[in-house]
């Protein structure tokens, strides 16, 4: 060290300022106006959802299902309001009030390869040949089977031979099997012609077509299979597998990009808008996504709070013009309380389960969290218009005059959607509860302030910070009621936080798989199988406390009798309202959010296909677009236009 | 990029091995014995039989003191070595300045690291009278957030580069010295080296947890590897230089040799290491808060940097205060370390 | 010579057997749920998550799939000419080696595949970064040492410092925000549309952290060598200036860097975790820490093993290169520790 050093370390601070300066300056955009309508669109993910399989039926993942929907047709889709549509069917009905359901297919569709060469026809034995790849143990280990197997008639007697066949004869044995032989005689799918297919299923299911939308009715065709194998199939790839949709893939690089190009042969080409390419870009972050937007790399991109409050803020920024609110997400968001909660040492945490079965103390918690700071996270600038006061979602389901559903639940429950308030809030209220619930479980020996356990991601510090939020928010109640706690997992909530009972309570969405809400309430019931949510999240079935005992059953109870009706969707929706209603009465969850956040888009939202349930919501086609991004007013348009329509 | 331990393997294929055999009945082990003291007899050697001169001496104590006597302090010189280097100097002391610092701010600062968030009116508010460092996301102070994430930063980075200097010292010692025990070290040096920590991180975290201490304690575990086999390499080149040699002819014991002889060249290594140990675990910090096995309740500087990161270029104040600490840190520990191994090497002690 | 090589590939084969095993055993201690995407947990009955498992072998216990993870590792199957397995005989043997198939990232593609894909795009880039990083880190550290504490050096060692001390993240973030607003380069690696300009700030990137690293420790040997008696002998001997410093200095001050380099290029094939996740890249990188948080164990173990035999072998061509050039240099098969 000589006496440079002074200079030296004085230049190492001027250098390392100038390198920063880098950030301040300001970031030109290279967008240009150009013609009107997209051609080729470019869209993005992010890189924790790439696609893992090509094998349609094989994959129960939306990363998967979003580009697949895309290549290969199924019975039906939904349009832009969320409606069913026709697509391989051009027609379906049911005789017998929904206990067979009989599709007929259009004509002129064909499977071709990546390069457009037409490999075969599609028909309608395709569709048998597809339901046997699923239900066959071997070929499909089990993936996509629950639906089917409650459904559909003889599905599961199919499954369980597949799976006693493997196990007493080996995999071998049952990947031989074919549609002909045990699966024609067992399974409620019938090929009367090449174009008709029949559906018998266990029972009345008015709901069914529905799920002809989704990946567990999709077609396969046998020709493939023998050209392939079964193990050629089940690890099919974009280079070798036969398409029958709108687009085929021309190129992929995992992690990187993957172009889909509007298919050749396409049966209906006539009837459709399609890009002439759809290009997604694999990026890191939203905030890298929009750094490739303003350099006019991508079409549409969401914005991350900080962007959206700088954009907003500011009147002269480029972008400010248009700022456009996104449609919310398809999934609703609930606290699901958990009423067997341990602590971390395995012991039961008998101080948070007492409180929780207290309904008083869950109704202060109902109406004295005032979640419109915790909304900001997601939407800054129009926080309540994520707010959601019910369980199932909007848009699953409407009763025959065209109302949704949740409008039903909502006269049930007293409330209604408010732009500008949150309308559940009322502290008032909520003190009252908190006085009773503190004499009622002081007396139960609870101690206070009762600790509340949260679990978040631990590689998110969006989630951190959210989590801090959701702290002061609770914290409202007064710090000698309750304290939320925010914990952190590393990889998986599944394995490290509901395992062991770790978590007070859980904030999760839940998107809808077919058009009921039985969907929805059926993952709450007591003591059944199936209730995704009692079993897994809340832990009802292990609780004592006799009144939330009653009060689950009274909702099961409630819910099973609307279950029953079959005939009648408008008496059926009726009665599911009751029964959500009494859920939410009882606070036996707490309703909680929409994803709702903003973005700068050149497509129309109200263009695209728009379903709550299911996976036919990335299909690129009928989209209408703009090059030049679609303004807050012409958004808005759009959206009345949409509304009138 | 390239390691400078790769030349002290270089040179230390060209040490040579040399066998010493020490008849040990000829080392007096008994040093309390009643000597003659060595400076009341300066020109003993020459007053001695020619035949006692070619035997093996017996070991006295002060007498081994006798030509290494001076006024010479070794401490004393490192001292007087270090502040010679004025920008050392002067970074130690803004280091200190800036660590006593992350105490102060939080007091002088407006408002605490627990001020409640407001998402909706304070978020990403610029710099300002108000807030000194602007808002977070979420509309707290980030002037709190900067001080609380520095100071516990810098102490879990100092405990950490202490714990694995600790262990790396200990074992790179035994590991050089005994012969015994190189192909065994080497070959769990080699183990351990060649997985990927972040699988050692991963599985820590699952298993045990992450709390501060376990990931504290996990990264001293497995970050020993560099200074140990630094330590080894270096105990290799010297123990079997001349003047060791005649150490131990001399009837020295084997701790004396370590600690006199061969720790003070040690000293300086074990210095720079240090000082590299400080910012590569706060660079760390930050890999594994991107990865998830941090602690994220709390804020970290690693912590401030990822999360500003992603927001990057909007709120760039976000990244500039942390980033600008992070560097501060670094550079302090590059100069200082480099000036104090330079005045801890005796060499360099005139 | 031969003995020492051959002893030292001995105990090579030996370290990486024994990395390989004690990593697949330390990955079958993760919870198996991993293997499932959140959709899939949701969706899955306990049943067939076992199935699932058990289909895959991961719920034999962990020594049997070691056993079966070895007795698969070399794959020999009849191939005709046209590249078909056969069993008939007619075919020629064909030997290759087997990792088992990817079981989430890329489900039911071999393995070997996955990571020759992505290691050639790694390599490409880590290549190219190092050519760049090792020229300019060696000339500019020339450079330093040959002006020592002059402006050149001053500014050198400033940078070297600064890249140092500024966290990686905040470089990387600084220079891609920069590349692509000023000079309008692509910010995401595209193999199918301007692919060389799209590396550009990848290698950028990389190169940036890697030159500081070559200029400070060529210049650190180079002030070290000037300093030797010999130098002074020659310089007094009347050796021009550049004679001495290349002839010479250089030649010395090269062997340590030198021993280092096959390591460094072979270690390209891991790619680098943060440039490849920021830009992109469908390179090595980021994939070890995505098998690993997707359970993905077959694919943790062909990077393991890939990632130790690179590591292993880098060594050792590093000590045998060091022989070739510095004559004075004896391999003794002592201290063969990195």
């Amino acid at each position: 060290m000589t006496k440079g050093n002074k200079k030296k370390a004085l230049m190492l601070l001027l250098v390392l300022v100038s390198v920063f300066a880098v950030g301040f300056g300001g970031f030109m955009s290279s967008r240009s106006a150009l013609a009107d309508e997209i051609k080729d669109l470019q869209t993005w993910e992010t890189q924790a959802r790439e696609l893992e399989t090509w094998n349609i039926h094989y994959s129960q993942a939306a990363a998967d299902l979003n580009v697949l929907t895309n290549l290969i047709d199924g019975l039906l889709t939904n349009d832009n309001h969320g409606n069913l549509k026709p697509n391989a069917a051009k027609s379906y009905s049911s005789e017998d009030g929904g206990k067979t359901w009989t599709f007929v297919l259009n004509d002129g569709m064909t499977w071709f390869d990546k390069d457009g060469n037409v490999k075969a026809n599609v028909v309608a034995q395709d569709w048998k040949t597809g339901l046997e790849w699923i239900l066959n143990y071997a070929k499909n280990d089990s993936y996509n089977v629950s639906m089917p197997n409650e459904m559909i008639k003889g599905a599961q007697e199919y499954y369980e031979y597949t799976k006693t066949l493997t196990e007493t004869e080996g995999a071998d044995a049952a990947k031989a099997l074919t549609v002909d032989g045990k699966f024609s005689e067992l399974v409620g799918i019938e090929t009367p012609d090449d174009k008709t297919i029949v559906y018998t299923l266990v029972d009345q299911l008015p709901y069914f077509p529905s799920v002809a939308t989704y990946n567990c009715l999709y077609p396969l065709s046998q020709a493939m299979i023998d050209e392939m194998g079964v193990d050629g199939y089940r690890d099919v790839t974009w280079e070798n597998m036969w398409y029958s949709g709108p687009y085929t893939v021309t190129y992929f690089v995992n992690q990187n990009e993957k172009v889909l190009t509007k298919s050749k042969n396409y049966w209906n080409d006539a009837n459709c808008k399609r890009f002439d390419t759809v290009t997604v870009k694999m990026v890191e972050s939203i905030a890298t996504g929009y750094q490739l937007f303003t350099q006019g790399e991508l079409d549409h991109i969401s914005l991350d709070q900080a962007t959206t409050q700088e954009i907003y803020s500011d009147p002269s920024n480029e972008f400010n013009p248009y700022l456009v609110e996104a449609r919310p997400t398809k999934y609703s968001y609930q606290m699901h309380l958990v009423y067997n909660k341990n602590k971390e040492d395995g012991t039961p945490d008998v101080n948070w389960n007492t409180a929780i079965a207290n309904e008083n103390f869950r109704k202060s918690l109902y109406y004295g969290l005032d979640l419109t700071a915790y909304f900001a996270r997601t939407n800054a600038i129009n926080p309540q218009s994520c707010q959601n006061y019910c369980y199932t979602g909007n848009g699953v389901a409407f009763t025959s005059d065209g109302k949704d559903y949740t409008s039903l639940v909502l006269k049930e429950i007293g409330l209604e959607y408010d732009s500008t308030k949150y309308t559940r809030f009322d502290m008032d209220k909520a003190q009252e509860y908190k006085a009773k619930a503190m004499e009622e479980l002081s007396a139960k020996g609870v101690t206070f302030p009762v600790e509340i356990d949260y679990y978040i991601a631990g590689n998110s510090t969006t989630a951190a910070d959210t989590a801090k939020v959701l702290e002061a928010i609770f914290d409202q109640l007064g710090d000698d009621y309750v304290k939320l706690n925010t914990k952190t997992y590393i990889s998986s909530i599944a394995n490290e936080v509901r395992k062991p009972h770790l978590a007070s309570f859980f904030i999760n969405g839940w998107g809808a798989d077919f058009a009921d809400p039985i969907n929805f309430l059926g993952q709450e019931t007591y003591n059944d199988t199936a209730a995704f949510y009692s079993n897994n999240y809340s832990y009802i079935n292990e609780a004592t406390d006799a009144d939330l005992i009653a009060d689950y059953e009274e909702f099961t109870k409630l819910v099973n009798e609307a279950k029953a009706i079959t005939t009648d969707l408008d008496a059926r929706y009726a009665a599911f309202a009751k029964a959500e209603a009494c859920f939410i009465d009882h606070v036996l969850a707490i309703p909680c959010n929409y994803e709702v956040s903003w973005e700068l888009t050149g497509i129309n939202n109200y263009s695209k296909v728009y379903s709550m349930y299911g996976m036919q919501g990335y299909r690129y086609v009928d989209w209408e677009t703009d090059k030049n991004l679609y303004t807050t007013d012409a958004m808005k348009a759009a959206a009345e236009a949409y509304a009138a329509e | 990029m390239p390691n400078n331990d790769r030349q002290k393997t270089v040179q230390e294929m060209e040490a040579p091995v040399v066998n010493l055999t020490v008849d040990e009945k000829s080392i007096d082990t008994n040093p309390k014995k009643e000597r003659p003291m060595g400076r009341e007899y300066p020109h003993a050697r020459r007053d001695m039989p020619e035949k006692q001169l070619f035997e093996f001496a017996e070991y006295h104590a002060q007498d081994a003191e006798r030509t290494g006597y001076s006024n010479y302090s070794y401490w004393k010189s490192v001292w007087a070595n270090f502040i010679k280097n004025k920008p050392a100097v002067i970074m130690t002391i803004v280091f200190l300045a800036l660590f006593i610092f992350t105490f102060v701010a939080s007091a002088i600062g407006k408002y605490d690291i627990n001020m409640k968030p407001d998402p909706i009116n304070r978020a990403y508010l610029p710099p300002s009278a108000e807030y000194w460092f602007g808002t977070d996301g979420i509309g707290r102070d980030y002037w709190a957030q900067v001080w609380y994430a520095t100071r516990a930063s810098i102490l879990l980075a100092v405990l950490v580069s202490l714990g694995q200097i600790a262990v790396g010292v200990v074992i790179g010692l035994i590991w050089g010295y005994v012969r015994k025990l190189d192909r065994f070290f080497t070959e769990l040096y080699n183990l351990i080296d060649n997985i990927p920590t972040i699988i050692y991180m991963t599985l820590i975290a699952l298993m045990i947890g992450k709390s501060l201490l376990t990931m504290g304690i996990a990264m001293i575990a497995f970050g020993w590897l560099a200074t140990a086999r630094n330590v080894r390499n270096l105990v290799f080149m010297y123990r079997d230089r001349e003047y060791n040699l005649a150490s131990r002819c001399l009837g020295t014991k084997l701790s004396r040799i370590l600690f006199r002889n061969i720790f003070p060249y040690l000293i300086s290594v074990i210095i720079l290491r240090m000082a590299l140990a400080i910012p590569g675990t706060i660079a760390y910090e930050t890999t594994l808060t991107y990865l998830g096995l941090m602690d994220i309740t709390k804020p970290s500087l690693g912590m401030l940097l990822s999360s500003a990161r992603a927001i990057f270029p909007r709120a760039s104040y976000t990244l500039l205060f942390p980033a600008i600490i992070v560097s501060i840190i670094t550079i302090t520990f590059y100069l200082v370390g480099n000036a104090f191994s330079d005045a801890c090497d005796p060499r360099n002690h005139v | 010579m031969v003995k020492y090589i051959l002893k030292r590939t001995g105990q090579s084969i030996l370290t990486i057997l024994l990395v390989v095993s004690i990593v697949f055993l330390l990955m079958r201690l993760m919870p198996s749920d991993y293997f499932f995407t959140e959709d899939e947990l949701i969706k899955f009955t306990e049943e067939q998550k076992e199935d699932k498992l058990r289909r895959l072998g991961l719920l034999d216990p962990p020594l049997v799939q070691l056993g079966n993870f070895y007795m698969n590792l070399i794959k020999v199957e009849q191939v005709n000419d046209a590249g078909k397995v056969v069993t008939d005989g007619t075919g020629h043997l064909r030997v290759s080696l087997n990792l088992g198939e990817s079981m989430r990232l890329e489900k039911g593609q071999p393995v070997t595949k996955v990571i020759a894909q992505k290691m050639g795009i790694s390599m490409n880039i880590g290549l190219i970064s190092l050519a760049i990083s090792l020229v300019l880190g060696v000339v500019l550290g020339v450079l330093q040492a040959n002006f020592k504490d002059g402006l050149i050096d001053q500014i050198g060692t400033a940078y070297t410092v600064i890249v140092n001390a500024v966290p990686h993240l905040v470089i990387y973030t600084v220079i891609m925000i920069a590349g692509a607003s000023w000079f309008k380069l692509p910010m995401r690696y595209s193999g199918r549309m301007n692919t060389e300009l799209s590396m550009v700030l990848p290698i950028i990137c990389l190169s940036v952290g890697s030159t500081a690293g070559y200029m400070l420790w060529t210049r650190r040997y180079m002030v070290d060598e000037l300093n030797k008696d010999y130098i002074r002998l020659a310089k007094l001997k009347g050796l021009s200036n550049t004679q001495v410093m290349f002839r010479h200095v250089l030649r010395n001050a090269f062997v340590p860097l030198a021993q280092y380099l096959p390591y460094s290029i072979l270690l390209t094939v891991g790619g680098s975790l943060l440039v490849e996740t920021f830009f992109s890249v469908p390179g090595m990188g980021p994939e070890l820490t995505k098998a690993i948080s997707r359970y993905d164990l077959n694919l943790v173990q062909g990077i393991v093993l890939l990632y130790a035999t690179m590591g292993i072998i880098g060594v050792f061509l590093g000590d045998i290169l060091m022989t070739l050039i510095d004559p004075r240099i004896k391999l003794t098969g002592k201290g063969d520790v990195r």
